[in-house]
């Protein structure tokens, strides 16, 4: 069932460009659904839209099949938790948790019945008589989530919730927030630029850029099958490997800017419709070594080495691009030597020139992979 | 060796401004015990420390009927002034509308006039009003401050605007978010603005002045004035202590909320 | 292409987009059935919150402002009536009138005696009173203890202390060898006995705002010049001073105006005198309205008051400004 319904949403702040342009899309009651790109993409301009706190300057917004440009905040039953969690200052944890309840006149025994149960779903039976300034970033978060479970909405909106935490606890709220919208079943929609949070929490994922949906999935679609040049390197970390290159029609081949040469397949010269293309190769696929005649290999001088334990992060130059491998386990190889490094054709993105589409991309199928999974379970 | 004397340095410093600028109030004080011979023998200290002086001068003028209205009068400010400014600042920090900025600008002109320049016409307006002798003349003309307003203004616009946001979603009218949410939140600002308007009534001297003829309304400054002139000649240990009733809550009150007084000033005049 | 060509359909380009947003918007908006009232919301909740303060601004502010300039015009009846239309003959009158030329000539002295003397003075407290030492929060208080004092009890105490016969002032002189000073009764040491004692009111005032000011600057600015090997008169000269502009362009502001303000201390301690010495123009103000009942010269004086308390405010607006944003 659809809960929240855009369509060709557009603000506009000046009548002379548009913050967020034409956004349609429906979002399905219970799910996780993630807003991300970079700053000032309009991603919280969307949500602001949802929320009644921005006026919508054309088309229509759908909550529970009604028709809500109009209406009030407050009338779109919906909870909202801010980047900074707009704790009131002078109120206590539990006033804070109870405040919109009280504004709606709820009963009291129903209030203290909720606040308690909110405080013990997300740890702060302790601390509701402290003041916000006493508390910890993440606990001021959970202050913030207890409020929009008390409310009992069956909308939350969260507006970079996570940004002002260090990187550990972000980790942390990150499970517990999909735990507790899963258990709550509520719908969930989430801004952030941060794609980690996007690939780990969402059901689908929206990403924007410049005001213009760029692309909707599930997370797994986006990474695999990003629609163009930006949502293939926005997604995913380090992003996806870039090069120029110019097609040889003649040859079969890509060559690039420091003569590597990569000979392509019939289907995938075939995709190619102009002479300049982009391609894309995941850090993770390249190998070490020259690998087989299959695998494109360059021969590169390593800029830098990043050894993080139980992975390393090499970085080499390819053109005027610098690219990264990532492979796992330790490899303390020396800088500035020349190193064989390959990857599978068959992994090899390439994206349009000039429009910056995708014209290929490896194959991926989702279903596939589950029925192998689930063959292999039973 | 420098280390060790730059604080003797400044203790010095310290202590002889200290002496020089308190010297009056202290001496105040000191006359206010004395007795005549002592006051013309030019003495510094008093010889005993006896309340004669105060039981006089309450027996000269109604000292007691000019501290009531004084207190009066300036309670009255300091509420109007808190209730008017904040009114007038919540607007400009959080109801936008066209011509704001504009509103704001006659706002800030009413600095450019100074109140004695207004003075005369207020004076017959209070007449034809028939305001003459009465706590309206010398309260309700100083409940709007534009000082105030921007005070109040800078420190409201320190509220993030995600608790107005998060009270519009909570379904706060405007009205409950200013004071739920805001007024709570000023507090400080607002004990700033409430301790400058009691200070600033209380110490009033040209506008009472014009407007009282009897002593049924006069504030305490008219009555230093008048116990000025009545004892001038012989007893000065008698208008000290005068002197000293008067100055006694506003002292008090800048000590308690001197730091809040200094912050809050600050702000207001910087920002 | 050039760079004006460029720039050219730069804008084109932009004025298309434009008409583009618009267009979309016009087709797509979805237009509000709610009635004006839920749409003029803010206007109305502005209007009511700030009426209290336009109503008492226009009663007691602007109106009496206007009819100062008018009456000004005009010759008045006892009751401060307009009676008969002059034109400009008051100001003509007041700029003839020796009285109040005098008047000017005193204020203006009075100005340059009280303006500078307090804010240098303000400024030496708070630089001793800024050191982080133990007990510094007393000296702080009495600092700024003349600021609960009112004019009429600073007045009443500086009238004894200059008393000529019961006064301590030229007793504490003699101890020093100098010879008794007729304050308040010699017309050149009147004014400077209200300018002292104008002083010595102020200095709670911009005590208290310096103060402030000194502790809005960046600590690590001095830590980084003591690393340099700063001594404390060159920190103050290059970063003290500097950074404190704001402040003290601020308080010179206002201490100019509440100079050409002083009433309570003329009225007080010389009644204007001797030989109308210290006869300011607000208490000069005061004297034609309430006691010669002559409202139409008063306004006059009264309108040049504005005049000047206007272009300082202004300055300070304007100037002032600009400096404190930089802060």
């Amino acid at each position: 069932m659809n809960h929240i319904e855009l369509q060709h949403l557009s603000k506009s702040y000046d009548q002379s460009s548009f913050a967020v342009e034409d956004v349609t899309v429906s979002i399905e009651q219970g799910e996780f659904f993630i807003l991300v790109g970079p700053s000032g993409c309009g991603k919280s301009t969307m949500l602001r839209m949802i929320a009644g706190l921005e006026k919508i300057s054309a088309g229509k917004l759908y909550i529970d099949h009604q028709l809500a440009n109009h209406l009030l905040p407050s009338q779109r039953n919906l909870s909202m938790v801010f980047q900074n969690y707009a704790l009131y200052p002078h109120l206590n944890v539990e006033e804070n948790i109870l405040f919109g309840l009280k504004v709606r006149k709820i009963k009291k025994t129903v209030q203290r019945q909720r606040c308690e149960e909110a405080a013990a779903l997300l740890g702060l039976t302790d601390y509701l008589k402290r003041k916000p300034r006493e508390l910890s970033g993440g606990q001021r978060q959970r202050v913030a989530l207890a409020r929009a479970v008390v409310s009992e909405a069956p909308i939350c909106l969260m507006d970079e919730p996570l940004s002002n935490l260090d990187a550990k606890l972000r980790g942390q709220m990150r499970t517990e927030i999909r735990q507790l919208q899963r258990k709550l079943g509520i719908t969930m929609i989430y801004v952030t630029h941060d794609q980690v949070e996007a690939m780990t929490m969402g059901d689908r994922i929206m990403v924007m850029k410049d005001g213009k949906v760029q692309q909707v999935g599930t997370p797994l679609e986006i990474y695999n099958k990003p629609k163009n040049l930006f949502v293939a390197t926005f997604i995913g970390a380090p992003p996806m490997n870039i090069a120029k290159a110019e097609v040889d029609r003649l040859n079969k081949q890509l060559i690039l800017k420091n003569e590597i040469v990569i000979t392509l397949t019939e289907e995938q010269l075939f995709s190619l419709k102009s002479d300049i293309v982009y391609i894309g190769v995941r850090p993770e696929q390249m190998a070490y070594g020259k690998g087989s005649n299959r695998d494109a290999h360059l021969n590169v001088s390593l800029s830098n080495i990043e050894v993080l334990g139980n992975e390393t992060l090499l970085a080499f130059n390819v053109g005027d691009d610098i690219w990264k491998a990532k492979w796992l386990g330790q490899w303390p190889l020396d800088i500035n030597k020349r190193t064989e490094i390959s990857f599978p054709k068959e992994q090899l993105y390439l994206f349009d020139g000039k429009t910056e589409e995708t014209l290929f991309s490896p194959v991926w199928n989702e279903n596939v992979l589950k029925e192998v999974l689930a063959g292999e379970s039973r | 060796m420098r280390k060790r004397i730059r604080p003797i340095i400044f203790y010095l410093l310290l202590a002889l401004s200290a002496i020089l600028i308190f010297f009056p109030i202290l001496f105040a004080f000191f006359v206010s015990f004395m007795n005549g011979a002592e006051v013309l023998s030019r003495a510094v200290f008093p010889s005993t420390f006896e309340f004669d002086n105060y039981e006089r001068v309450f027996g000269t003028v109604p000292l007691m009927h000019y501290l009531k209205n004084s207190f009066i009068v300036s309670s009255i400010v300091m509420l109007g002034q808190l209730v008017v400014c904040s009114l007038s600042a919540f607007v400009f920090a959080f109801i936008p509308f066209k011509g704001r900025t504009v509103v704001f600008l006659i706002f800030i002109s009413t600095l450019m006039i100074p109140w004695e320049a207004a003075m005369i016409p207020n004076f017959l307006t209070i007449q034809s009003l028939g305001w003459m002798n009465s706590y309206l003349s010398m309260t309700v003309p100083f409940f709007a401050l534009a000082f105030g307003t921007f005070l109040l203004r800078q420190h409201f616009k320190t509220i993030p605007h995600e608790l107005y946001e998060a009270s519009q979603i909570e379904g706060l009218s405007r009205f409950q978010f200013f004071y739920k949410v805001v007024i709570p939140y000023a507090k400080t600002s607002l004990v700033t603005l409430g301790i400058y308007g009691f200070l600033t009534t209380w110490n009033m001297y040209l506008w009472p002045l014009l407007v009282t003829t009897n002593d049924m309304k006069r504030t305490v400054q008219i009555g230093l004035k008048q116990l000025q002139t009545v004892e001038v000649s012989t007893e000065w240990g008698v208008v000290m202590a005068g002197v000293v009733i008067v100055i006694l809550p506003t002292l008090i009150l800048l000590f308690v909320g001197q730091k809040q007084l200094q912050k809050g000033l600050t702000q207001g005049a910087l920002k | 292409m050039n760079l004006v060509e460029v720039k050219a359909q730069g804008q084109q380009e932009a004025t298309l987009e434009a008409e583009r947003v618009r267009e979309i918007i016009a087709e797509k908006q979805v237009i509000s059935h709610q009635n004006v009232w839920r749409k003029t919301t803010n206007i109305r909740l502005a209007i009511l919150y700030l009426l209290p303060s336009i109503i008492l601004f226009s009663v007691f502010l602007f109106y009496p402002m206007f009819k100062t300039v008018y009456l000004s015009f005009f010759l008045t009846d006892a009751r401060g009536a307009a009676a008969v239309f002059v034109g400009l003959e008051n100001y003509l009158y007041l700029l003839q009138s020796a009285r109040f030329q005098k008047s000017m000539v005193s204020t203006s002295l009075f100005v340059l005696y009280t303006v500078p003397t307090s804010v240098i003075i303000g400024l030496f407290l708070a630089l001793i009173a800024n050191e982080k030492l133990r007990g510094i929060g007393f000296f702080r208080t009495i600092f700024s203890s003349t600021m609960g004092m009112s004019v009429a009890a600073s007045a009443v105490i500086w009238l004894f202390l200059f008393h000529p016969t019961v006064g301590i002032i030229n007793n504490f002189l003699g101890l020093f060898g100098i010879p008794a000073v007729g304050w308040l009764l010699d017309p050149t040491w009147a004014l400077i006995s209200i300018a002292i004692t104008t002083i010595w009111m102020n200095l709670g005032f911009s005590f208290l705002i310096i103060l402030g000011g000194l502790q809005n600057i960046d600590t690590h600015l001095y830590e980084s010049a003591n690393i340099d090997g700063a001594g404390y008169f060159y920190q103050l000269r290059r970063i003290t001073v500097p950074m404190l502009s704001p402040t003290l362009f601020f308080i010179i502001t206002i201490t100019f105006i509440n100079s050409f303000q002083s009433f309570g201390q003329v009225d007080i301690l010389t009644r204007g005198g001797p030989a109308e010495s210290t006869n300011l123009i607000v208490y000069s103000i005061y004297q034609d309205a309430f006691i010669n009942y002559q409202f139409g010269t008063a306004s006059a004086q009264a309108v040049i008051l504005f005049l000047i308390v206007f272009v300082l405010t202004f300055l300070q607006f304007k100037f002032g400004e600009r400096k404190v944003h930089y802060q």
